[in-house]
């Protein structure tokens, strides 16, 4: 214990003086920053509605290309929203509905509006139809299940919209959403609800910052931890105590990992709380980022430290610690996708397969992450469906077992290579 | 004596590196070094001295011959329990303080807090680094970093302590301060094998010496036994013989040599030292001064590695 806690700290201090904390700290104090900087709104149903009235004239359209908008000129006049009482004569199924009136610039307005949105989706002109019917379709298509809108039978530039909203969360830009401190405003349709916003800010820390460029920067910071401890002159004041040498560098593995467990912790719990504070939500299985991420960054660790035991430099060290990241990622990749190579001959696929079979795959890893706290939070492959691009299915144990057995052979190799030097 | 006495036992002991030219380190080398001994090993650059000490703590493994440290065997890391290192040209991680490094150091070889809260403040304080200590090692000067290399290898109060050239690389001045420290420490009976080049210095400090020639241990005993060289005088003189004075000294002596005033004479019995001085004074040269059968450890050192060379 006294060994462990002492080399432990020792990394600690190591990394202190690299300015390794600084970074990752600074890392850290970013992405909380940026979860306090975001903010959720939930719209009023009134609100809402004089939103969407307001919009008639702002066109989108969302394909699998991206979405597309336009605007045609258009400024109603909105009067203030209020309940619909018995005496608007209304249907009886809008009760407890909104009502809200607006004045237009010209007698055909809507009809002109209706005109700019058929050659916006370049629809035919035989499509034209009752310009109350299209208002009455074109707020449907925001969200709402009843409606009616009639003109005012006493003044002809003057309409009146009611409606009654059964689901709040089908209604587009029901939660505003804004980033930065406000400096960035979204009224993003894709976050239906509260958890799923906070899900997807969650997937993108997880991916972005944890998976990318969190591996990135510990990968770079730790590749001296071995080195350093086998520098000439350094390494005898160790070997000269009373531990294995396969104790020693096992135990330098490990502090290489403390450390980037701190860190993730750090991250993963901040950003959490961050996100709990602004949004409310609190669902705790977002944090098993931090042991998804550590175990990500012991798998590729292991041949950092082979790499550092062999050539004793930090920069080559580091640089096989990320080949080995990037490689294995491209192969692990590529092989499912292209469902093991089945189009090309034997021999290609059977290397692909040995090659697939040796390489970390810390990506499915990151995939097991992701997809949990998604089918706990929306429900099912559906719910995967719709928030990732890919939904492939990994034989787990395989992957697993495969990682495992890669991490290990490299720390073996480590060892039995250290354990028999002169140094 | 029997080996549990023993502090370094060392035994046929040969190593051969690994590597294209594999240098023979070390050519069957026999040593023994007692409990509480002060032993130092002399020899010249690449003669095998460091390689020695690296097998003896493992870091090092020996091509066959056998090692142990206090009954134990080299390879087992129980051996190392006891046992303090300062290595030559040592260099603590620049990220260390001396604080921390002595905490470091101290923590691997598995001492307790309450040890180490005592012991640690008391060996910066004897190696006069009290003040110095909570800096970083990269701002020590070589002096502090080698007083720094003997705190640590003194942190869990080794009873065997072997010391790589302690004070290599350190001014006059400095080399004095490690001496004292290594005086004291001696007086605590614990058995130290000390690496040097400096003669005088381990004239001063050692016990017993041993010199490594090419891997094989040329030779050895206690500074008495090996400067002790029967028939080697040197005569102080009012004067400088002259030739002729020599050449009447001749037939009584092997070797007769002057060197300005002293005279050097190598004679075969002690007896012909006393007929050597009546035919002195027999032509009025007045004697100051007679010392002789020592060499300084210097000329020991000096003839074993010629003979080495020439055999
Ligand atoms: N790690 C090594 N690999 C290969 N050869 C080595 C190694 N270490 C030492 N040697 C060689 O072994 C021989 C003995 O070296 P060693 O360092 O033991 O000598 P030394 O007596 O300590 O010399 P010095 O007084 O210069 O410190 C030298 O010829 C050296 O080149
Ligand atoms: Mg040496």
């Amino acid at each position: 214990m006294n060994v462990l806690g002492a080399i432990l700290k020792d990394s600690f201090h190591e990394a202190r003086d690299r300015r390794a904390l600084f970074v990752l700290g600074g890392m850290a104090c970013l992405a909380i920053a940026f979860c306090l900087g975001l903010s959720f709104r939930e719209r009023e149903e009134s609100e809402l509605l004089a939103h969407h009235v307001s919009r008639l004239g702002t066109f989108e359209t969302y394909s699998s290309g991206g979405s597309s908008s336009s605007s045609v000129g258009f400024a109603p006049l909105l009067e203030a929203t209020r309940r619909i009482v018995p005496e608007d004569g209304f249907d009886p199924a809008l009760t407890g509905g909104w009502v809200v009136g607006f004045r237009v610039a010209g007698e055909d307005e809507l009809g002109r509006l209706q005109k700019a949105w058929l050659e916006f989706r370049k629809r035919k002109a035989e499509d034209q139809m009752d310009p109350l019917r299209w208002v009455e379709q074109q707020l449907r298509l925001e969200g709402w299940q009843k409606l009616a809108v009639r003109r005012d039978p006493a003044d002809a530039f003057r309409y009146e919209v009611g409606a009654l909203c059964t689901r709040k969360e089908r209604l587009s830009g029901a939660y505003s959403t804004s980033m930065f401190f406000g400096l960035l405003e979204s009224d993003d349709v894709i976050n239906r609800s509260r958890e799923e916003f906070v899900l997807t800010v969650q997937l993108g820390l997880a991916g972005g910052l944890l998976g990318a460029i969190g591996i990135f920067v510990a990968l770079l910071t730790s590749a001296g931890f071995v080195p350093s401890l086998l520098t000439k002159g350094t390494l005898d004041l160790a070997l000269a105590r009373p531990i294995g040498r396969t104790r020693l560098l096992l135990y330098k593995y490990l502090g290489g990992l403390w450390f980037i467990a701190i860190t993730s912790a750090i991250v993963v719990g901040g950003t959490w709380a961050a996100l709990a504070l602004r949004t409310g939500v609190t669902d705790l299985r977002y944090l098993v980022m931090a042991p998804i991420s550590i175990a990500i960054f012991a798998v590729l660790y292991a041949p950092l430290v082979l790499v550092g035991v062999i050539t004793r430099s930090a920069n080559v060290a580091g640089l096989a610690g990320l080949g080995v990241w990037w490689t294995s990622s491209m192969i692990v990749t590529f092989y499912d996708f292209s469902s093991g190579f089945a189009e090309y001959s034997a021999g290609v696929r059977g290397t692909m397969k040995v090659l697939y079979t040796v390489v970390p795959k810390t990506s499915h890893i990151a995939d097991l992450g992701q997809r949990w706290l998604i089918e706990a939070r929306l429900g099912g492959p559906d719910g995967v469906g719709r928030m990732l691009d890919d939904v492939q299915q990994f034989d787990w144990a395989f992957s697993l077992g495969t990682t495992v057995a890669f991490t290990v052979a490299c720390l073996a190799l480590a060892c039995w290579r250290f354990r028999r030097t002169d140094y | 004596m029997g080996s549990a006495e023993l502090a370094i036992e060392v035994r046929g002991l040969d190593k051969r590196y690994r590597g294209k030219r594999g240098v023979h380190a070390l050519r069957g080398v026999d040593l023994r070094v007692a409990r509480g001994e002060i032993y130092g090993l002399l020899g010249r650059n690449g003669a095998g001295k460091t390689t020695l000490v690296k097998v003896l703590l493992d870091i090092v493994r020996a091509s066959s011959g056998s090692a142990a440290l206090l009954g134990l065997d080299s390879h087992s890391v129980e051996a190392r329990r006891r046992v303090g290192y300062l290595p030559e040209d040592h260099r603590f991680p620049d990220y260390q303080t001396g604080l921390t490094a002595m905490e470091f150091y101290a923590r691997l070889s598995d001492v307790s807090r309450a040890e180490r809260q005592r012991r640690i403040p008391a060996l910066l304080e004897l190696v006069g680094l009290r003040d110095a200590a909570p800096r970083k090692v990269r701002g020590y000067s070589k002096g502090m970093k080698q007083r720094l290399g003997l705190a640590q290898a003194l942190v869990h109060d080794p009873a065997v302590l072997f010391l790589d050239e302690p004070t290599d690389g350190v001014d006059p001045v400095g080399r004095a301060e490690i001496r004292d420290v290594l005086m004291r420490v001696r007086g605590e009976g614990r058995t130290i094998f000390l690496n040097s080049h400096l003669l005088s210095e381990v004239e001063q400090i050692c016990d017993r010496v041993g010199i490594l020639e090419a891997g094989r241990l040329a030779r050895e005993g206690t500074i008495e036994e090996l400067t002790r060289v029967s028939g080697a005088w040197k005569l102080e003189l009012d004067r400088e013989a002259d030739a002729a004075m020599q050449d009447l000294l001749r037939p009584h002596a092997v070797r007769v040599a002057t060197h300005g005033r002293d005279l050097h004479l190598e004679l075969e019995e002690e007896a012909a030292l006393d007929r050597c001085i009546d035919l002195l004074r027999a032509q009025r040269y007045g004697l100051r001064g007679l010392s002789g059968g020592r060499a300084s450890l210097e000329q020991v050192f000096l003839a074993t590695v010629e003979e080495e060379v020439r055999s």
